[in-house]
């Protein structure tokens, strides 16, 4: 993706590439420009560029505790082992953010770069906040830098260094004012007029290490112009050529409201499979509690299993021809637990189930569907248009069978007990509901895993979920001990239940 | 540094105050007219406290009692901390602790599983008149315990907390 656009105003031969960055804004794009710089002098070494690279690594968060202070304060570092003239400071590169391609908008700020250069061309900098590597041809990120572009928002906080290295000493001054003053002149030239509006956003670096700043902002941030699209949340999902015959795929959903105003709305991402999968698997140590991803998928399955078992008991019990539509399993913090239900007013049942794992469950219908399902279980015509006691009995118990359909259906898949509590009716609105449940869960763990599905019936105004909201470490353990290959007796198993 | 954030300096309907939401273990102060806003509390306690003299009001949503129960980086989990904090909040907006009263609503029996001990709902609440006691905040009114949920509407200019639960008529404290 780069392109070769000639020299910069210091006549040396430069390499400018563009990248396409993200949108500040849901409409637009944004480019990343980043220029190469001329090679620093030679330098003779006798350290290895690893050295140098935990070295500038300590510089890195020494510097990253300081910067937030009032002063300046001047830091004085130990090379240890290697010779002190073989570290510089330079300030001849800088960054460049240019909103709209309106030179109004178009904040340059220089790049202060602690580097280090061994006898093989190799030379390892600290410049924005992260530790970088170049090679002869090329330069790689060590540690992320100051710098980035997430939700919409660009961070910068470019450190500002000043300082020298001799034999007698090595000192770096961190200039904590100048640095603030930086990203003030960043905030303040890019809040007025039209810039904090921006149809794009170019950033460009000119950096020894550019290719290290492209492939990080590339890989942080990278993606196509956005497409408007319009329909039902199938039709919009986007068919990844890899992914096309998939059954199951990851998304990450964020919520975003706007304060004081009535604008809500969901971004959904969906990362390719194969490449999250490769990601996570890269990023977990081996020593770490991940859930490998296959058994993830096989807990999937058997949801959708007991949510269709639990949809045929709706039907066997009322006539009334109802489908699972949904399963996901959710991980999310555990105040956002309350979320995955609406704020209107349901109607339901809870259970505490025990056993491996333990937890919650909830069946719940919205007031309408409540009646509707009631009245086809009764064998009077009722014809009501609020929830009588006998409603509500006969809800409780299509809330038990359903309950218990799905509990065994994990029981029966994780080879454990899975004992409940008689159901407990509720009547009430949504997110209060789950919200003693989430609390209760809470106790032991600061994240959730939620079971979601819900099932549907074209038939009647009829909408059924089913939550559960199981113990998280007793769920890594069920897991853990889950045999892959016994999901195939789930929907066996299932069908005994009734 | 803050290019775009999603905020908007969008003039405002006048005539009515800005709505604010506060989600779970969350909370929000305000120096204007502004209505604070949390739904769906179940065992969760909502504290709203009030400055009439400064006109500073804040309102925050707590999850469970007590911070040193557990971990946690969210002070606003926690009644004891989450109370603290909305305080000290308050407090770097213009009010002062000594002009300042509590309402509290929440704290529900609802749905409490727990074989022995007091239920999250009581100690939320018990936890909540504690650390507004050790403030010297008193506390002006509340509606607590029960077995239903609620959703609160907190008037910062007058200082109401309006208290709707899905099965009975709106209260006023």
């Amino acid at each position: 993706m780069y392109d070769d656009l000639g020299s910069d105003e210091r006549g040396i031969s430069e390499i400018l590439g563009t990248v396409l960055l993200i949108s500040m804004v849901l409409l637009g794009s944004a480019t990343v420009i980043i220029f190469g710089a001329s090679a620093i002098s030679d330098a003779t070494q006798r350290t290895t560029t690893e050295a140098a690279t935990d070295y500038l690594e300590t510089v890195d968060s020494r510097l990253a505790t300081l910067s937030a202070s009032s002063d300046d304060p001047e830091v004085v570092f130990d090379p240890q082992d290697a010779a002190a003239r073989e570290y510089h400071v330079r300030r001849d590169g800088y960054m460049n953010v240019t909103v709209n391609d309106n030179p109004d908008c178009s904040v340059n700020q220089t790049l202060s770069t602690i580097a280090f250069e061994d006898s093989n061309g190799n030379t390892v900098g600290y410049e924005g906040g992260g530790v970088w590597r170049s090679g002869i041809d090329s330069s790689t990120q060590v540690t992320p830098p100051d710098v980035t572009l997430a939700d919409g928002m660009l961070d910068v906080n470019l450190v500002n260094v000043t300082g020298t290295f001799d034999q007698a000493r090595n000192r770096v001054a961190l200039n904590a004012s100048e640095t603030r003053n930086t990203t003030e002149t960043f905030s303040e030239n890019l809040a007025r007029g039209d810039c904090p509006r921006p149809d794009n956003v170019s950033i460009t670096v000119k950096s020894q290490f550019y290719d290290g700043w492209a492939d990080y902002l590339e890989t942080t941030i990278e993606h196509s112009p956005p497409t408007y699209v319009t329909g039902g949340s199938e039709e919009i999902l986007p068919g990844g050529s890899d992914d096309a015959g998939r059954d199951q795929v990851f998304v990450f959903k964020s919520e975003i409201e706007w304060v004081g105003e009535s604008v809500e709305f969901y971004i959904y991402m969906l990362p390719e499979y194969e490449s999250l999968t490769s990601l996570m698997s890269s990023h977990a140590d081996a020593e770490s509690d991940a859930i490998p991803v296959d058994k993830l998928e096989v807990f999937n399955e058997m949801t959708r299993d007991g949510t269709e078992q639990a949809a045929a008991n709706v039907e066997m019990m009322t006539g009334i021809r109802t489908e699972a539509e949904v399963t996901r399993l959710s991980f999310a913090p555990i105040e956002d637990v309350p979320k995955q239900v609406g704020t209107d007013t349901y109607v339901g049942t809870v259970v505490e189930f025990t056993g491996v794992p333990s937890g919650f469950l909830l069946v719940l219908f919205d007031e309408a569907s409540a009646v509707h399902i009631a009245e086809a279980m009764m064998p009077v015509e009722m014809d009501a248009d609020e929830l009588t006691p006998q409603h509500e009995a006969a809800i409780e118990e299509l809330g038990n069978i359903m309950t218990s359909g799905f509990v065994d259906g994990w029981a029966n898949v994780l080879q454990t007990s899975v004992d409940h509590t008689p159901p407990k009716l509720v009547h009430d609105m949504g997110r209060a509901i789950i919200d003693p449940l989430a609390a209760q869960v809470g106790q032991h763990q600061e994240h959730a895993f939620i079971v979601d599905s819900e099932m549907r019936t074209d038939d009647i105004a009829f909408g059924a979920e089913i939550h559960a909201l199981p113990n998280e470490k007793e769920l890594r353990q069920a897991l853990d001990e889950l045999l892959v290959d016994r999901a195939d007796q789930t929907e066996a198993d299932v069908e005994q239940i009734f | 540094m803050k290019v775009y954030d999603g905020s908007t300096t969008e003039s405002l309907d006048t005539t009515a105050p800005e709505r604010v939401k506060v989600g779970i273990a969350e909370y929000q102060v305000t120096a204007d007219d502004a209505v604070l806003t949390t739904s769906g509390l179940g065992s969760c306690l909502g504290v709203a406290i009030h400055d009439p003299d400064a006109t500073v009001a804040g309102l925050v949503h707590v999850m469970l009692p007590s911070r040193d129960e557990m971990e946690g980086k969210n002070e606003a989990k926690f009644a004891d901390s989450g109370i603290r904090e909305l305080v000290a909040e308050m407090e770097r907006s213009g009010a002062d602790r000594g002009s300042m009263t509590a309402k509290i609503a929440g704290g529900s029996d609802m749905l409490d599983f727990s074989q022995n001990g007091s239920g999250i709902g009581v100690r939320n609440v018990e936890v909540g008149r504690r650390v507004l006691s050790e403030f010297d905040i008193p506390l002006d009114g509340e509606d607590v315990g029960g077995e239903h949920g609620r959703s609160l509407r907190f008037e910062a200019t007058t200082g109401d907390l309006i208290v709707k639960s899905a099965n009975r008529d709106p209260i006023t404290l």
